[in-house]
């Protein structure tokens, strides 16, 4: 909790100090929240970036200087909150109820962020998003590391890191909550354009009980983050569109290239924001100089902000992102720029591809396919690796949206923009359901403005808000689904202990040095999984070749078949050590033995 | 212009109607019908 409190007033302060610096001010609280919180964050990734890059990954340093930077938040925020109050808006009974729905999901995935977190290097939010940020603090500093993906553009895991610093479990969770809790705003904000308090809350219902977009809130995956930097240069657009002012270009340029460091398919978000919008703002204006020098700002301020990532890839691998596009290959091998060989091969690379590709089996990418994704996506989900689904509410009402045209302007650009994007990232990158949740985000204010031109035809509007109430149950059952484990292990110890036991590889061994302070232990080689570890681990590979100087080390030993996640069907609790498929080494001391792992120390009694 | 008026408030709500039965209803039945209470129900039913 204090995580998510210290890293949102302390965005919150820096965001403001920008936005002070800028000169530019938001015209409504929640418009004031978002982007000083939004710009905060940005800023705050490139800060971690150059700490990073000096070896400055120091716990107590983070610690402190966040809580520094937060000190002046709250009375910002009174400031802020004088100059333009909140609103309240007199909501009608069905916007209660919305109000209900939307609570019950923010309260459910927000207590289910203080669970543990379990599962083994299959789970991604461990093995990437966790152990990254985890290794560079345990390193006090972004290094190279022996696993490819921590070449990824890593925003978003700075942001983990810093969260990290104060709770390494809930901490990266809660950021991921943060983030669909400013999603939300973003909708709001955008839905407010060309709709009423009622429907503007329809669109936020629309986009919070969607099973795909909330399934993210309470671990620590980056779709959210992505999600949020794509939203906010949207925001910042609409303000621009307001007053005229440079400064908002500028903001929403820093918001797409911090975004281009979160995740990669941001690359084509912002890309298509930028079309778009420069689209728009011709229409609008007619004036071609200005529509010119206002795009030539925005690409300028997005790549600025955007280079820091592919700087480094460029360095330490010879390719601006991971994964490379396989072209970069038809030039031979990859040339890093600091010399020697790249950290990954090409073999490694296509394997890479070839597995993201057979996660769709006999799916085939086409022009028909690709006509029929809506559908496909909302009625066969788990073809697109969703693990749920999208529900059905986008695709009931956005085709009816299309009844009322012509549509607003700013819902035509949000269609255009989800269009445009899904075409591209589905032609480009691939089908996968979690890639598309910014462009679902943008279609919540589009389905919701189908749901209000209905609203004057008697059966229609009946059949509509009926379509809503099952679907808002049908979500409400899945997020009592998704997150009751979670909650359980949250708030009641034995449960805690039981789900970590359950999801933990190598829980028993982990709790066994835990529980003896055995802060330094050596393994044979490195391993995501090892985030677990509370104390140091060091690699060596000549654990096998021990003489009598190694007298004295304990060692981690693991069973590989667990690596993915704790199976219990491979587990024989009659048999302890059936895993070891090799005996204990000569001149060691079995300290303890559990059913995937064991701990032995070098002794050397005999010598 | 009328006669346009009536036209439209008529045809959008079935076409409403319509859409969201198909939609719901293949979704629906895809998730909880083939396999459930429902699916015996209807079968009890003579359909």
């Amino acid at each position: 909790m204090t995580a998510l409190l210290v890293i949102a007033l302390s965005s919150y302060a820096l965001g403001s100090w920008l936005l002070g610096l800028l000169k530019i001010q938001a015209a409504s609280a929640a418009e004031s929240l978002l982007f000083r919180i939004g710009a905060g964050l940005a800023l705050w990734s490139l800060l971690l970036f150059v700490l990073g890059e000096f070896g400055l990954f120091y716990s107590p340093l983070l610690i402190v200087l966040s809580v520094i930077i937060a000190l002046p938040a709250p009375f910002l925020l009174y400031r802020e909150f004088r100059r333009c109050p909140v609103s309240r808006p007199a909501f009608s009974l069905t916007s209660k109820i919305c109000l209900v729905a939307i609570g019950t999901i923010l309260s459910l995935t927000f207590l289910a962020c203080f669970a543990p977190v379990v599962g083994g290097i299959a789970n991604d939010a461990l093995c990437t998003h966790l152990s990254i940020p985890g290794e560079w603090l345990r390193h006090h500093g972004i290094v190279e590391l022996p696993f490819s993906t921590s070449y990824m553009a890593g925003n978003a895991h700075l942001h983990f890191l810093l969260a990290s610093c104060f709770d390494p479990q809930s901490g990266p969770c809660l950021l991921s909550w943060l983030s669909f809790v400013l999603c939300l705003a973003a909708v709001w904000i955008l839905s407010r354009q060309f709709l009423g308090h009622d429907h503007a809350l329809l669109a936020v219902l629309i986009t919070a009980v969607n099973p795909l977009v909330f399934r993210g809130a309470h671990i620590a995956f980056v779709d959210l983050q992505s999600a949020l930097f794509i939203m906010l240069p949207i925001c910042a657009l609409v303000s621009y569109k307001k007053e005229k002012k440079w400064q908002w270009l500028v903001l929403s340029g820093l918001f797409m290239g911090v975004g281009c460091g979160i995740k990669a398919t941001n690359i084509i978000y912002s890309a298509v924001i930028i079309v778009a919008g420069v689209v728009a703002m011709f229409l609008r204006t007619r004036r071609a100089g200005e529509t010119v020098r206002a795009a030539l700002l925005l690409c300028a301020a997005t790549a600025i902000f955007a280079l820091p990532w592919p700087v480094r890839d460029l360095l330490y691998t010879g390719s601006p992102t991971f994964p490379p596009p396989l072209a970069l290959y038809h030039a031979g091998k990859l040339a890093p720029l600091l010399g020697g060989p790249a950290p990954y091969s090409y073999a490694e690379i296509k394997g890479f591809y070839d597995y993201c590709l057979s996660r769709y089996g006999d799916y085939k990418r086409g022009p028909a396919a690709l006509l029929r994704f809506p559908w496909d996506i909302t009625m066969r989900p788990a073809r697109f690796q969703i693990g749920d689904s999208i529900g059905t509410l986008l695709l009931s009402f956005v085709p009816l949206a299309l009844l009322f045209i012509p549509l607003p302007g700013a819902a035509l650009f949000l269609l255009g923009f989800a269009v445009g994007a899904g075409f591209l990232i589905y032609i480009v990158v691939l089908p996968e359901a979690r890639y598309y949740i910014a462009a679902i985000m943008a279609l919540g204010p589009v389905a919701a403005y189908g749901v209000s031109k209905l609203d004057k035809y008697k059966a229609a509007r009946i059949a509509a808000y009926l379509v809503i109430g099952i679907n808002v149950l049908f979500s409400l059952g899945v997020a009592f689904r998704i997150t009751a484990r979670p909650v359980l292990a949250a708030i009641s110890a034995p449960a805690r202990e039981e789900y970590k036991k359950a999801g933990i590889p190598y829980y028993e061994a982990f709790e066994y040095l835990r529980k003896n302070r055995i802060d330094t232990v050596f393994v044979a080689a490195p391993d995501r999984i090892f985030y677990y570890l509370d104390g140091v681990y060091e690699v060596d590979t000549a654990l096998h070749h021990a003489d009598s100087s190694y007298a004295g080390r304990v060692v981690l030993e693991t069973d590989y078949s667990q690596i993915l996640g704790r199976d219990t069907g491979i587990i024989n609790p009659a048999r302890p050590g059936a895993f070891a498929s090799k005996p204990l080494p000569d001149n060691t001391q079995l300290l303890f033995e559990g059913p995937d792992a064991r701990v032995y120390k070098f002794t050397f009694d005999n010598k | 212009m009328h006669s346009m008026r009536a036209s439209r408030a008529l045809v959008i709500p079935i076409i409403t109607v319509v859409w969201l039965l198909v939609v719901n209803g293949v979704f629906f039945w895809h998730r909880f019908g083939q396999s459930s209470l429902v699916a015996r129900l209807i079968e009890r039913l003579g359909f």
